[in-house]
């Protein structure tokens, strides 16, 4: 019995420890080492690192939005330059519809007055033309009368009365 | 030495036992190995987020954009998923477990460590159980009392099952929970780790045996691929536990999601 106790504590000091067992001094550093690990992390390490984080997308969050506005502004900015140069170019075309009538309005004022001027020129030289040609039948009426008269004394072989032939003769220039 | 085959292979107290740097072996305050890269773990994101702080300007540099990026992958990744509307507060502790578990994680493959912290139940045994602690706290703080009846008698239920189910919800809640939660980390690291083993001790013995020499042509590049998996492991178990404390807790503040 001894001899079986003997050999049964022998074979228990000969078995290889059991790896599953954890060790004391093993759970004490590892303890020691993580909580210290767990508080540095919580109040030390991670804040200033979370900090530049937030920071950073803070700051990247603002650029958007800058860029954000400034886009919106540049849109807004096109948008009156836009409306600006419509109403220049609205403006532009009134002044120009403005003068062409101003224009067509001098041109037309123009042609009535060269018209007057024209009609009053046609006039003037329709009179002095009338009278040329009133001036020209009068001196005919003379040379035909002493004509005529001439050649009848001629066909008669007698004197004639000028003044007695005379309406005579008009009334035979009338006819034409 | 255990032999398999031809080839020797270390004790398994090679992984276990480790002695003592400072103060005597045996006591609680032995500071080993294993409490030198859970000192790492503390001192690494103290010295990276310090500097990353002391950094400015708009655009983010060396130890700031490493910083930045650390806690903007647990927010985005990690606590928004897990948790969701009212994350701020535990930030800082989930950014916490995902850096003291990776740098646990991580020493894996780092020459003179090349053993992972979390490859001891201790560390991941502390971890599980502070977030244990977090998600219950939190669940009573936000609900009150409530907030038991919401996790063990959950609405929608028939009332007949509450005699199956609720017994179930205790125990994988307030029991199993914080125990699966270490496990499934050490776990993973100590199975990566003796992968590791394995592939070492392949190629050193096979290279001492001439005669099988070329079987190291498949040895080597699976050490190194090994090696490489483990990074990815080491990561990946990081943000794992780290994401399962965030929906504990997201659990805990909104019960009735």
């Amino acid at each position: 019995m001894i001899n079986l106790l003997v050999i049964v504590v022998a074979a228990e000091e000969e078995a290889p420890p059991n790896p599953v067992i954890p060790v004391e001094n093993e759970i004490v550093w590892a303890a020691i080492f993580f909580f210290a690990l767990w508080a540095m992390m919580k109040f030390v390490l991670l804040p200033p690192i979370q900090r530049a984080m937030d920071e950073r997308s803070s700051t990247i969050q603002s650029g958007k939005d800058a860029a954000d506005a400034a886009t919106s502004a540049l849109g807004s900015a096109r948008r009156d330059h836009e409306a600006t140069l419509a109403e220049a170019r609205a403006e532009a075309n009134a002044i120009l519809a403005g003068a062409r009538a101003a224009a067509d309005e001098r041109r037309a004022a123009l042609q009535a007055e060269a018209d007057t001027e024209i009609a009053e020129m046609r006039r003037s030289a329709q009179a002095e033309i009338d009278q040329a040609r009133a001036e020209a039948l009068s001196g005919m009426r003379g040379d035909v009368s002493s004509l005529a008269v001439g050649a009848a004394q001629i066909v008669l072989g007698r004197d004639l009365d000028a003044g007695n032939q005379q309406s005579v003769i008009d009334q035979a220039l009338s006819a034409d | 030495m255990n032999l398999l085959g031809a080839v020797k292979f270390p004790p398994i107290q090679n992984v276990i036992e480790w002695p003592a740097w400072l103060f005597e072996d045996s006591t609680y305050f032995a500071f080993n190995k294993i409490a030198f890269i859970h000192f790492l773990g503390l001192v690494i994101p103290m010295a990276v987020f310090l500097l990353g702080a002391r950094g400015s300007g708009l655009v983010p540099r060396g130890f700031r954009t490493v910083s930045e990026g650390i806690v903007t992958f647990v927010d985005e990744q990690i606590a928004k998923p897990g948790i969701g509307h009212g994350r701020e507060p535990y930030l800082p502790l989930l950014v916490s477990f995902f850096l003291f578990i990776f740098i646990g994680n991580i020493t894996e493959v780092i020459p003179f460590f090349q053993m992972p912290a979390n490859a001891r139940m201790a560390g991941p045994l502390v971890l599980a159980l502070v977030a244990w602690g977090m998600f219950i706290s939190v669940g009573v703080r936000h609900n009150g009392p409530g907030y038991f009846k919401e996790v063990l008698f959950p609405p929608g239920v028939p009332k007949a099952l509450y005699l199956l189910v609720t017994p179930i919800e205790f125990l994988s809640t307030f029991l199993v929970r914080p125990f699966s939660h270490a496990v499934r980390l050490f776990a993973n690291m100590l199975a990566g780790h003796i992968l590791l083993i394995t592939f070492g001790v392949l190629c050193i013995s096979v290279w001492s045996a001439s005669a099988l020499v070329l079987i190291q042509i498949g040895t080597f590049p699976g050490l190194v691929a090994f090696t490489a998996f483990e990074v990815g492991v080491s990561l990946i178990q990081a943000f794992v536990f780290t994401i399962l404390a965030a929906v504990y807790i997201g659990g805990a503040l909104h019960p009735a999601h």
